[in-house]
């Protein structure tokens, strides 16, 4: 058995853990008993109470790059339902190489199906060289916000309301629950969620970052917060928003038809109108 | 020479150079506070570590393995190169301490030439021609 009965109250508990349990929920159990003031500090977010339905491991995750198929990926990709691997846990943790990744697209499809699929993998290894050269620097705006406001314009903390899953926004909380569910969230879903935080509820984008971190399974503070930045401008020429009619084509209405907020929807406007409401200033300085 | 091997967070594999030679991972509290992981993240990186020949122990993670090379006689320290800056930090005080080496993980693409990443595009452009060859052609 470890030794975790230390009574010296200055040093945290140490020795051995155990690699035998019977089964998932005795891992889990474990885990609780085990870790239970380590992982439940954070008074301001849900606790975790299950272990995520990715298994760990390389069997798992070889079996999930055997399913990959880069042609459906790249017809598929930014639907909520479309083809996309899910290897991005096993990438962050390096069970599962980007490079051996590559390998695989390019002997299972054609050079133009293996394209897409090899240039979204081609991100993780840009950002991976940010973070080499920049370290902790992920943590600071690598540019200014172009979106007509400065950082001191943005809220510090998430409004409780986003992850309690309480907006009245039937995706906006649907991706939420999800990621505090499952521990992923597909790509489309994580632009949707950043973009809302960052532009509609005007909230710096590391205060959703650190959100985001602190569930995703694939979180890293390089793809993580790097994206976020991409999202709210500070990491690329334009903030990127969405409206209505993107979500409905991308997750076949699956949010839109029970949602509270259904005629009555932040999103359903035309682009130019959603600018102009959420960037006011732009506007201004472009007359 | 008697070497351990030190498995951490961004590489939960054991390279083919460290098969045979003994392995380490440490659940450090502070380094889980640091990331914010939540129980579902500690559980995958367990998962992992149940798969692999590794030794998993709780505690410091530099006096941890200090001790544990002192157990087996390790003179050195082998390990895989990170951009996180807490392993880099880590690794930094372990070489003040112990001969530690460091591997690189397998490249995705080998620059012949400095990348400018400013932009995702530059680099993209620098790189598409070997990131769309298979990896036996570029090492």
């Amino acid at each position: 058995m470890p030794d975790q009965t230390k009574t010296d109250q200055s040093a945290p508990p140490s020795g051995p853990l155990p690699k035998d349990f019977e089964d998932r929920q005795a891992l889990e159990d474990f885990l609780k008993s085990t870790f239970e003031d380590v992982i439940n500090n954070d008074q301001n977010r849900p606790l975790e109470e299950h272990l995520a339905p990715f298994e760990g491991g390389r069997e798992p995750a070889k079996t999930r790059l055997e399913a990959v198929k880069p042609g459906k990926y790249k017809r598929t990709r930014n639907y909520l339902e479309g083809a996309v691997s899910r290897l991005s846990p096993y990438l962050r943790h390096g069970i599962l190489s980007l490079a051996e990744v590559r390998d695989h697209a390019l002997e299972k499809a054609t050079r133009g199906e293996a394209e897409k699929y090899v240039n979204e993998l081609a991100w993780r290894d840009y950002w991976q060289r940010v973070y080499h050269q920049i370290g902790v620097g992920v943590w600071q705006d690598r540019e200014e916000y172009k979106t007509g406001f400065s950082a001191r314009d943005y809220a510090n903390d998430l409004p409780p309301d986003i992850p309690d899953a309480e907006t009245g926004l039937a995706c906006i909380d649907g991706f939420a629950e999800e990621l505090h569910e499952t521990g992923y969230l597909h790509n489309h879903a994580r632009m949707y969620v950043a973009s809302y935080v960052v532009h509609h509820r005007r909230v710096k984008w590391q205060a959703g970052a650190k959100w985001f971190l602190a569930h995703l399974l694939d979180g890293d503070p390089a793809s993580n917060n790097l994206s976020w930045q991409w999202i709210g401008s500070t990491f690329s020429r334009k903030p990127y928003i969405w409206n209505r009619e993107n979500l409905e084509k991308y997750s076949d209405s699956k949010y839109c038809t029970t949602c509270p907020q259904r005629h009555a929807c932040p999103f359903d406007k035309s682009y130019e109108t959603l600018s102009a409401q959420l960037f006011p200033h732009l506007e201004e300085d472009a007359a | 020479m008697t070497e351990l091997y030190w498995m951490h967070d961004d590489a939960l594999t054991l390279p083919k150079s460290c098969e045979g030679i003994a392995s380490l991972y440490v659940f450090d509290d502070e380094t889980i506070r640091y990331h914010g992981y939540g129980l579902k993240r500690l559980g995958f990186i367990y998962e992992t570590l149940l798969s692999l020949p590794v030794e998993i122990q709780r505690g410091e993670t530099v006096p941890t393995i200090l001790a544990a090379m002192e157990a087996r006689g390790a003179t050195a320290l082998v390990t895989v190169n990170s951009p996180c800056p807490r392993i880099k930090a880590t690794t930094a005080v372990l070489q003040a301490k112990t001969s530690v080496k460091l591997i690189e993980p397998t490249p995705f693409v080998v620059p012949q030439k400095k990348l400018d990443l400013k932009r995702f595009s530059r680099y993209w452009r620098k790189v598409e021609k070997q990131a769309l060859e298979p990896t036996a052609t570029l090492i």
